[in-house]
């Protein structure tokens, strides 16, 4: 199958499942403004957890139902956890806090169990898990207060630009399937952006816990069962920080390019770097001379 | 010319310990049962499988270990164990094998070995019939295969043996969804062929 049949494949079913929830609770083309609520607010979650849950499906088929599922099948059931604590969220339950914390701890156990059978010791489960959990925690925290604060294009468009940087980084690390997940939820981050031009109002949160539970998923799919350099996984993880440049004293009231690019920069800046190290690194083939 | 003379039972004496080291090619069929460990150095687990729909496609699994219990007499004691480390895969690319450990295919990281264990042994003639378990990608199926006692003998005063297998898979039975989502790409199926020296414990 050639690359593009498989690129569509994978960004075509989410954008199929996302585009007529957004279209539906935001109205893109309507004249009238839209108001606070459930639906406007359920409506980022839901596109992006069934968009991804569409491409999961496209790209991999169903996953098993079992708790030993293969890692990338884990990816499906934390989305679909994460997507109905963001549809409860948004109905006003507040369970925000539990939520993150939620799944900031079943995030690594659950899908790093083949690790601590494999290749951890007791002592080195305990601190490795505790010190992911809390590296997603943090940045669950945060990209959850950004979502909440800032509405418009800036935040949607620098997830996009997360999401292009993870599925590249980790195409080029050797894991076609992961790099393809990721590129589903970061198609449906797209037509959020678009929606965004059209809605300056649109916000992201309480979505923003799905899709850093997808990315830290697939980063973690990257360093543990493939072949991502940890320094670019690192990198791709900090740039989920990267639009509070946006947000210091001087910087917050700016407004128009100027704004957008404050975020956006640090952001470029780090997903670019994993990229280009991914790159780089790429194992020289020793027989290419015999050829 | 008295060197010449000298140095003429050399040869004779090379070839000599040559002989005698070498193992007999036919089956001892009037040997008694043995238990042996795989000697990797002098095997081979090798792969084929299709690619795009073209040709056939060859490569191999450089770390493998486990034991093989021969009976001629009574081929149903016999039994065969074999552990492969799916990360030595090797297809003379750095880069396609990084891909071929990653969870595209093997999830080498996750599913560190491959791994099959008879269950079951019968006569086939001059050939064995064997039955059993092969866990790959952590699915485990029981899959079957004919195995030719390719020698058995004695070299360097240990008994050894030879077995050749070919076990043919389909990888979407085990759970390699990448194959079944991409179809034309590779496979489906796989043929492992196991040649293996075995030498006495």
């Amino acid at each position: 199958m050639d690359p593009l049949t498989q690129a569509l494949k994978g960004i075509l079913p989410p954008l199929a499942l996302a585009v007529p929830i957004l279209a539906a609770a935001w109205r893109p083309f309507g004249r009238r403004p839209i108001e606070d609520s459930a639906v406007t607010r359920g409506a980022a979650p839901a596109a992006i957890g069934l968009g991804y849950l569409a491409g999961h499906v496209a790209l991999t088929g169903w996953p098993p139902l079992a708790w030993d599922v293969e890692l990338k099948h884990g990816l499906f059931y934390l989305c679909l956890l994460a997507t109905l604590l963001g549809l409860l969220e948004a109905r006003g339950a507040r369970p925000a806090r539990v939520g993150q914390l939620i799944l900031s701890v079943l995030v690594p156990v659950y899908l790093l169990d083949f690790v601590r059978a494999h290749r951890w010791t007791t002592t080195e489960s305990v601190l490795w898990s505790t010190g992911l959990a809390l590296a997603i925690l943090a940045g669950a925290a945060s990209a959850e207060a950004l979502a909440r604060r800032r509405e418009g294009v800036s935040i949607p468009l620098a997830w996009t630009v997360v999401g292009t940087g993870a599925a590249t980084a980790l195409h080029l690390s050797g894991s076609t399937s992961l790099g393809q997940l990721m590129g589903a939820w970061t198609s449906v981050l797209g037509a959020c952006v678009v929606l965004a031009v059209l809605r300056p109002r649109f916000r992201l949160a309480p979505g923003a816990l799905t899709i850093l539970v997808l990315l830290a998923g697939g980063l973690l799919g990257g360093l543990f069962a493939s072949e991502l350099r940890p320094i670019s996984a690192i990198l791709l993880f900090l740039a989920v920080f990267g639009p509070w440049l946006g947000e210091l004293p001087r910087l917050r009231d700016r407004s128009g390019p100027v704004g957008l690019l404050t975020r956006l920069l640090p952001v470029l800046l780090l997903s670019g770097a994993a990229v280009w190290i991914e790159v780089v690194s790429r194992p020289a083939d020793p027989y290419a001379d015999a050829r | 010319m008295k060197l010449l003379l000298t140095l003429l039972p050399v040869p004779a004496l090379v070839g000599f310990a040559v002989s005698f080291s070498a193992p007999s090619d036919r089956p001892d069929t009037t040997a008694e049962a043995a238990g042996y460990t795989i000697d990797a150095t002098h095997s081979s687990v090798l792969f084929k499988t299709n690619h795009g729909g073209v040709a056939n496609f060859y490569g191999r699994f450089n770390g493998f270990q486990g034991e093989v219990t021969h009976d001629p007499a009574a081929p149903g004691k016999s039994s065969i164990r074999i552990v492969i480390d799916a990360s030595s895969i090797d297809t003379n690319s750095r880069d396609r094998d990084r891909h071929l450990r990653s969870n595209d295919f093997l999830s080498a990281q996750e599913f560190p070995e491959i791994v099959f264990e008879s269950k079951k042994v019968e006569a086939e003639g001059d050939r064995l019939h064997v039955q059993g378990d092969l866990t790959f990608h952590g699915v485990t199926k029981e899959v079957s295969a004919g195995v030719e006692v390719v020698g058995t003998g004695t070299m360097r005063g240990a008994k050894v043996a030879g077995f050749e297998a070919r076990f043919t898979i389909d990888m979407g039975d085990f759970g390699v969804s990448y194959v079944a989502q991409n179809p034309g790409t590779l496979g489906p199926e796989v043929e492992l062929i196991v040649s293996l020296e075995c030498r006495a414990e």
